[in-house]
């Protein structure tokens, strides 16, 4: 699939994985690098373009074994984004489902 | 690709773009690959998994400029007014270079009209004082080379002007797009034989210009009698 189309979508994704749950980086890029086949390297840019727009937010916790893990954490503001943008994607796929459908009975 | 090349391109790529807390980044991409190689995978399969170092660090430079604060992306607006006004300058003075090249042209054309006219003894309007042969001859053939030290500088100048002009768009280019394609050199790219040519031309030129006008300043001296042979000739009656 078009890789810029599927980046587009990533950030939806990465913001419906947290609104259920923190997660911290690897977590989220294995999560979702799984489901949508994009480079494992995709996620990291992401999460970084979101903490900086203040729609994601990180804290440290202690991991025995190792150096502290950071999570990443949904904002209020994070999370009014996900519902407008889930909202706008579902209308979106609607619309386009109607194009495919009609493709399919010209046939 | 082996874990320490991954990391020796990506940080390359990164401040190539200028991408700001690289640690920070990298930091993420080790923790990745900790994880990674801890579940078993080798080097050679995670780099394969991760993506492209240069497409990772575009990633992070085209992100950044993606940034939400109304300021921010008036920002990137902004800064194009500043390279408009500074074009509003450039723009002339760069055509001035043209004319300079110009004029130079010019003038080397101007010394070989004069130089011909001395050896064929063509009087243009009168303008060429009267002197004996030998002296029209002589100045002549150092007027040639003076339009040939004339004609290198012309050259010169036109592909350093030209050069620039690249340079300047380049740099343009890469302001207005936020995009970092490797500036260029100021000098113009000219082949060796070339070069070398030009310089062969140019110092030829130089010899005999001196030569002749000494040469030619004995003889005419001799020839009129007086150190100051122009007066002897009434040139600037």
């Amino acid at each position: 699939m078009n890789i810029q189309y599927k980046k587009g979508v990533i950030e939806l994704c990465v913001l419906s994985a947290l609104i259920k749950t923190d997660m911290y980086g690897y977590e989220l890029s294995t999560y979702i690098s799984k489901e949508m086949d994009i480079s494992d390297g995709t996620v990291y840019p992401i999460l970084r373009k979101l903490k900086s727009n203040g729609l994601v937010t990180t804290f440290l916790t202690e991991v025995s074994g190792g150096p502290p893990r950071k999570y990443y954490s949904i904002t209020q503001s994070g999370k009014d984004r996900f519902h407008s943008d889930a909202l706008e994607w579902l209308s979106f796929t609607v619309k386009v489902k109607k194009f495919i459908g009609e493709g399919d009975s010209n046939e | 690709m082996n874990k320490k090349d991954f990391f020796k391109e990506l940080k390359k790529e990164l401040e190539i773009r200028n991408v700001s807390e690289i640690e920070d980044i990298l930091s993420d991409f080790e923790e990745h690959f900790e994880y990674k190689l801890e579940e078993g995978k080798t080097e050679e399969e995670i780099t394969r998994k991760i993506g492209n170092p240069l497409d990772i660090a575009n990633d992070y430079a085209n992100h950044s400029s993606d940034k939400e604060g109304s300021k921010e992306s008036k920002g990137s607006k902004i800064n194009l007014i500043p390279l408009l006004i500074l074009d509003i300058f450039v723009i002339p003075m760069y055509i001035a270079l043209f004319a300079v090249v110009l004029t130079l042209g010019i003038a080397s054309i101007t010394f070989l009209t004069l130089g011909f006219s001395l050896i064929f003894s063509i009087n243009i309007e009168n303008l060429i004082p009267t002197m004996p042969y030998i002296t029209s001859l002589i100045f002549g053939i150092g007027i040639i080379s003076i339009f040939v030290i004339f004609t290198i500088g012309t050259i010169y100048m036109y592909l350093y002007v030209k050069q620039w002009g690249k340079v300047y768009l380049r740099w343009h280019k890469n302001c207005s797009n936020n995009s970092m394609y490797p500036s260029l050199s100021k000098h113009p790219k000219v082949s060796k034989k070339l070069t070398y040519n030009l310089k062969l031309f140019n110092m030829i030129g130089i010899v005999i210009t001196v030569i002749t006008f000494i040469i030619g300043y004995i003889v005419s001296a001799s020839i009129a009698g007086s150190f100051e042979f122009w007066h002897a000739w009434n040139w600037f009656v």
